[in-house]
């Protein structure tokens, strides 16, 4: 039997099933959150459309322990689950020979790199092996599984070279994104009017946090009218935290443990597998927050070149040279699509197949 | 003691003190593993963050010093694993080849083509294919950092599709063939300059069938909706001429988007 393709899709690349039923994501509730919102939104108060219940739904509960992996509660509905569906394949059009890892994006990464290693054991093909897209989180979940089954064979650097041959890592935000930061800050994602909400859901979710930008510039502050570095990151528990106390301590232990345990030096675990790490700079991308004298946060508009959401330069300045040896860049002003759509991109994805063939 | 033993015990001490020397002095390397394999490069202020010490460095930082020994974790290894201070030996990489850039899509299209003649009666629901090719081929070219970059992408493709519905009472084929060009404008991504072809009848291979050409304009949504619209002129005798607007659409792209519970509304054509 010939090697298996597998995605592991990106954070929403999935659907989410609340009791085995859609709960939405991304069109339904996204339109919902544009009704209900207030400020910018429509402010309509149907039953169907409160914030809360909307809450309630997409909330997670875990332990403050960091060590904790596995979610308390996978949503707060009472007597409820939430599990992760069928993938959109809308995000991979060119890449449909292939299947998908389906799971919760909004869980701790640790915890679904086990699953997903798990699921690739389970799995192996007869006499061949994994071909692996990790897109985006995707990445980072696949990241994990090949330590952790390094972790189950003596900490062996070439042992996940049994289970997979090749590993592409597209558009992962090896550092982190300031998409996550502005999630967290702001609630930048359903809609305006939706953001309190949005806000108070994703600062339960683990994956969030642990995306948070791990470069020292960041974060910097106003002096004397110029920017200066902060000389930490949006992962430590730092003066960028002062204004926003309802941000998860716990949670941004959980972010700095898993780029300690995991996301450092991301292909040491993956050697005699052939790797790549393939990006878009095509794009202006934000890469740092201004905190200003009274600690408010805003995320900067002068963006370096990425895919929206990976910012090219920052990942390529805090590779190490395996990484940087691995590392093939595509584009120049809007070349090509944007973070969440270069597996539909033609030039990314003839760069996958042929890596895959070769 | 004799003249040999005199030198070579000279020789000795002067080996000694060049050792001694040797180890007090840090040979200083620029993060990467092959300068100091099989040790790793330490960067000598070991009492902060690494990751902040690594990027300060890699930004250009020269007050953080780097120097060869014992690694301590795989980044000194240029990211291969560090084990009892010394850094495994990593494969080489694969570099990347010239790639022919391309997109293909199978579709379903819903056809608005006889509207304008009395032959319409409601859409035409058909499933599709299609294929766009790029002109020439992309060149990674490798940076002085090591990575690989390919820049000036094509813009522009060469497109080839078609359309079948042979349900019902009416049967059609559709073909284009055209250009189309890349360059992603909020929602929409690609643009396509196409000349169709449709047959209709209710009976394609047998005559009498109606067959029209014309010059069709598409815009891509985000590399999964085509919106087409143009005129297609009969070149039959006695056939009617036609407007002619379709959305085709990525097969699957219902399924992503209307949850299961809202597929009993859709045409069952298109909740297939």
């Amino acid at each position: 039997m010939a090697n298996k393709l597998l995605i592991v899709p990106g954070m929403t690349g999935c659907k989410l099933l609340l009791n085995d039923e859609d709960v939405g994501w991304p069109s339904e509730l996204t339109l919902k959150a544009i009704l209900a919102g207030e400020a910018g939104g429509f402010g309509f108060k149907l039953d169907s459309l409160k914030p809360d219940s909307i809450v309630e739904t997409l909330s997670m509960e875990y332990l403050p322990d960091s060590a904790q992996w596995q979610p308390m509660r996978t949503t707060l509905k009472a007597n409820s689950e939430i599990k992760p569906g069928p993938t959109l394949e809308l995000a991979y059009n060119q890449l449909t020979d292939f299947g998908f890892f389906e799971y919760d994006w909004r869980a701790d990464i640790r915890e679904s790199g086990r699953l997903l290693m798990e699921y690739l054991k389970q799995n192996m093909p007869e006499n061949g092996q994994w071909k692996i897209i990790g897109h985006s989180l995707g990445g980072l979940v696949t990241i994990v599984a090949s330590k952790l089954y390094a972790r189950e064979n003596n900490d062996s650097d070439t042992a996940f070279s049994q289970l997979a041959s090749h590993v592409v890592l597209l558009a992962s935000p090896l550092d982190g994104t300031m998409v996550a930061a502005d999630a967290i800050i702001n609630g930048d994602n359903l809609s305006g009017g939706f953001s309190t909400y949005f806000k108070e859901i994703v600062r339960t979710w683990p994956s969030l946090h642990q995306m948070l930008p791990a470069w020292y510039w960041s974060v910097k502050k106003i002096v004397n009218g110029a920017e200066i570095d902060d000389d930490y990151c949006l992962q430590d528990d730092a003066p960028w935290i002062a204004s926003k106390p309802e941000i998860s301590l716990s949670m941004l232990q959980r972010a700095r443990d898993a780029r300690k345990d995991f996301f450092r030096a991301p292909l040491s675990r993956m050697n005699n597998v052939k790797t790549k790490i393939i990006m878009s700079r095509a794009w202006a991308t934000n890469n740092h927050v201004v905190r200003d004298a009274l600690n408010n946060l805003t995320v900067s508009n002068a963006g370096e070149p990425g895919d929206t959401s990976v910012p090219e330069e920052t990942v390529r300045k805090m590779a190490e040279q395996i990484e940087l040896d691995r590392m093939l860049s595509f584009g120049d002003d809007k070349e090509t699509q944007k973070h969440a759509l270069v597996g539909c991109d033609p030039v990314i994805a003839a760069a996958v197949k042929d890596f895959f063939n070769q | 003691m004799n003249k040999i033993s005199l030198i070579g015990s000279v020789f000795i001490f002067s080996a000694l003190i060049l050792i001694i020397q040797a180890a007090d002095r840090k040979i200083p390397c620029n993060y990467s593993c092959q300068d100091c394999f099989p040790y790793g490069c330490i960067p000598e202020t070991t009492n902060q963050n690494r990751d902040i010490v690594k990027s300060k460095q890699s930004s250009g930082d020269t007050t953080i010093k780097t120097y060869c020994g014992k690694c301590f974790e795989d980044a000194d290894c240029g990211g291969a694993k560090c084990e009892n201070g010394l850094c495994s030996k990593y494969v080489s990489p694969v570099p990347p080849r010239p790639i022919w850039p391309s997109f293909q899509l199978i579709t379903t299209e819903i056809a608005f083509a006889n509207c304008t003649t009395a032959y319409f009666k409601h859409p035409i629901i058909s499933a599709g294919y299609l294929f766009e090719g790029a002109f020439r081929k992309v060149v990674p070219l490798k940076r002085v950092d090591g990575s690989f970059v390919a820049v000036d992408l094509p813009k522009f493709y060469w497109h080839a599709g078609g359309a079948f519905a042979f349900s019902g009472s009416s049967q059609n084929i559709f073909g284009e063939i055209g250009i189309t060009y890349y360059y992603p404008v909020i929602l929409f991504s690609s643009y396509s300059l196409l000349g169709e072809y449709q047959r209709t009848g209710s009976a394609l291979w047998n005559s009498p069938s109606l067959n029209r050409v014309g010059p069709v304009l598409s815009l891509s949504i985000m590399q999964n909706i085509y919106l087409k619209g143009g005129y297609l002129l009969s070149v039959d005798n006695n056939g009617k001429s036609t407007a002619y607007g379709s959305i085709a659409y990525m097969k699957d792209l219902l399924g992503d988007l209307a949850p299961d519970r809202y597929k009993k509304y859709l045409p069952k054509e298109l909740s297939k």
